[in-house]
């Protein structure tokens, strides 16, 4: 009887622990479908592929070198200045006579001269046009992207310059930008619409950070979403919207039309943030881009990226399944784009990108992005839930009150084990006359400890009841 | 002349090292999903070239340019590292806790088995092992419950492993010595709760 009694309170404490383990797994899970509508817009025309290809493929002749501090980045800005003030585009930022160039000192290192070179105070350029609604302004709508490379980086044995153009790492995205620029200059979303070209994308995208960061809360309240193109003409592409499933990301996916991959759910995390407060203490690779520091302002946000997020062969990343990463490295070139992917695969993906930018940003669907943008607020992580600060504390807090309570535990049984010594130990008395040998002779390996001991205080201790570990 | 008994020693048998090669294939499972994390830590090289560059490479080139066999060879080595490591503080954690377990029987008078010992520890620290592993691999796919879950689950996971040491190595002790091993039990259990 007694021992079906056990067996049962066995069982139901098995159990117990296993529904609490549950809870706790189940408790964070919180994804739900999101329901949108896209109509279909008519006039996309899949030639707008080859002007991005275009587009691209003079970025990688007349203005391969766009290296941070470089010289040539400035000569890049004043093309970008040049030509969005042509396609009437408006700016509040100037730099000396340019117009759209947000200049700022910044100080990083790079490999030069077989040494990491410090570069102090070297004026960098952010590039920010805007169209502004002639309607009453529902907000601002960002597409952002990097327009620097690593032309000049030195990081090699032979000490020569890459002259990685960096077509994967920005040329794509630039080449998108520009695109949408040219298609969007007329359009009036009822929306102004700012196109931010940021430097400093191969240096911790230090051009967002630097815009994002001067930005006060109503002027970031009132940004609608960031729209960001990152790295492009990889396997697959993604669009990232954060950690949480949003209405306007499922709204975004379904405006791709199937040209889109799932993000999948176990994404290689690197544990380390960008900025004090960040919203996750970790990051991926769809994090990692110009739209990072908007996130972490809680401004909704979409990273178009292109890469094979589902192979795990690389410990970081995979660009192309059986083909090496050429991101950061001298192999970022357009020759080598068109030999991973080749022109169609280029151009079609590049379309991918302006499709699903022009089908949101349509006048046919912008009633339904403003409905899914308008639930964005309700739609981000619960930040104490999961940042990094409020985790230290849960973890300490956790800990301490668990071991307080065996601590505790510890001493019950003590008092218990006093209190109950005779029934514990009813022969107490007849063998604290034996202590030395209790288990007989040959029971167990012995050492002589010394002779003609007269220290009683061992004696005593081990006559008690049983040794308390904590003192 | 007073003499103080030692520890006995564990002689092994098939069991005992079946035990402790599943053991250590316990805890490099449970590495090669908890190093996961970790080791993209090497991100940092990706983000700014600054970071990168290492006695004139570029240690982000080098990594996107590893072949596939060598980029394995890595992901394994450095679990078989921290394995080999871990493994070793386990013998030493066994040893301190049968230390413990050995003195305080020796005092109430009950027969301690070495064997039957290591066998009931080596069991429960491989369910914790297994159990950590798959919690590393649940919350791969739950990033965001990752802070939380990993806070929680493995105390909670090392409670367990402890009960279920206490439910099998208790088996034929008379009732009435259970408080005494489970306050035995508190000083490991609070070193685990500790590391886990």
């Amino acid at each position: 009887m007694r021992n079906k009694t056990f067996g049962k309170r066995r069982i139901f404490t098995a159990l117990s622990i296993m529904t609490l383990l549950v809870l706790i797994l189940t408790a964070f899970v919180g994804c739900s479908a999101k329901n949108v509508d896209v109509k279909k817009v008519d006039g996309i025309d899949a030639a707008l592929g080859d002007k991005a290809f275009g587009y691209m493929q003079t970025l990688s002749t007349q203005y391969a070198d766009r290296t941070l501090g470089g010289g040539n980045d400035f000569e890049f800005a004043k093309y970008l200045s040049k030509t969005m003030s042509d396609w009437g585009y408006t700016s509040e930022f100037s730099h000396g006579d340019i117009l759209g160039l947000q200049g700022f000192k910044t100080t990083f290192s790079r490999y030069v001269n077989y040494a990491n070179e410090e570069l102090s105070d070297v004026w960098a350029y952010n590039v920010i046009f805007t169209k502004h609604t002639s309607q009453q302004s529902k907000g601002e709508i960002m597409l952002t992207c990097q327009y620097d490379n690593l032309y000049q980086e030195q990081a090699d044995m032979s000490g020569k310059p890459w002259g990685a153009d960096g077509s994967y790492e920005s040329g794509g995205a630039l080449a998108v930008m520009l695109t949408l620029a040219e298609q969007l200059k007329d359009v009036d979303l009822g929306y102004d619409v700012t196109f931010a070209f940021f430097t400093g994308g191969s240096y911790c995208w230090r051009g967002a950070l630097q815009y994002a960061s001067q930005l006060d809360r109503e002027k970031l309240d009132s940004i609608a979403i960031v729209l960001n193109y990152s790295m492009l003409c990889g396997d697959n592409l993604y669009i990232y919207e954060g950690e949480t499933k949003t209405t306007y990301g499922s709204f975004l996916n379904a405006c791709a039309d199937g040209a889109t991959t799932k993000v999948p759910n176990d994404r290689n995390i690197g544990q380390f943030i960008l900025e004090q407060d960040s919203v996750y203490n970790y990051v991926n690779i769809g994090m990692l881009s110009n739209q990072h520091y908007f996130m972490n302002r809680y401004v909704p946000t979409a990273n178009f990226l292109s890469l094979n997020w589902e192979s795990n062969a690389n410990p970081l990343f995979t660009e192309m399944s059986g083909k090496p990463n050429v991101y950061h490295t001298p192999d970022d070139t357009f020759e080598n784009m068109l030999a991973r992917k080749g022109e169609e695969g280029i151009k079609a993906q590049l379309f991918d990108v302006i499709k699903t930018s022009l089908t949101a940003l349509s006048s046919e669907n912008i009633d339904s992005f403003t409905s899914a943008l308008e639930k964005a607020e309700s739609e981000f992580p619960n930040a104490a839930a999961q940042n990094a600060k409020s985790a230290s504390l849960v973890n300490v807090v956790f800990k301490a009150v668990l071991i307080a309570l065996l601590i505790g535990v510890s001493y019950l049984i003590k008092s218990y084990v006093f209190k109950n010594s005779d029934k514990i130990m009813p022969q107490k008395q007849e063998q604290s006359e034996n202590i030395e040998e209790p288990f007989g002779d040959n029971m167990f390996d012995t050492e002589v400890f010394g002779e003609n001991d007269g220290d009683n205080e061992d004696k005593e201790k081990e006559n008690t009841p049983f040794n308390d570990p904590f003192e | 002349m007073f003499v103080r008994p030692r520890t006995p020693k564990l002689k092994n048998d098939w069991m005992t090292i079946v035990l402790k090669v599943l053991l250590a294939a316990g805890i490099f499972f449970s590495m090669l999903y908890f190093g996961k994390r970790n080791f993209n830590s090497l991100f940092m090289t990706m983000i700014d070239s600054s970071y990168s560059s290492f006695m004139g490479v570029s240690l982000f080139t080098y990594l996107s340019t590893m072949t596939p066999t060598a980029l394995i060879m890595i992901k394994i080595t450095f679990p078989i590292i921290a394995t080999v490591i871990l493994f070793l503080l386990y013998i030493v954690f066994a040893k301190f806790f049968a230390s413990l377990v050995f003195r305080q029987y020796m005092i109430i008078g009950v027969q301690f088995d070495i064997r039957r010992f290591r066998v009931c520890l080596d069991s429960s620290f491989i369910i914790m092992t297994v159990l950590l592993g798959v919690g590393e691999i649940i919350f791969a796919q739950l990033p965001l419950a990752y802070n939380f879950g990993n806070i929680f689950v493995p105390p909670i996971v090392a409670l367990l492993s402890m009960s279920v040491f206490f439910f099998a190595f208790s088996r034929g002790l008379e009732k009435r010595f259970y408080p005494i091993l489970i306050h035995i039990m508190i000083i490991p259990t609070i070193m685990l709760v500790l590391f886990a």
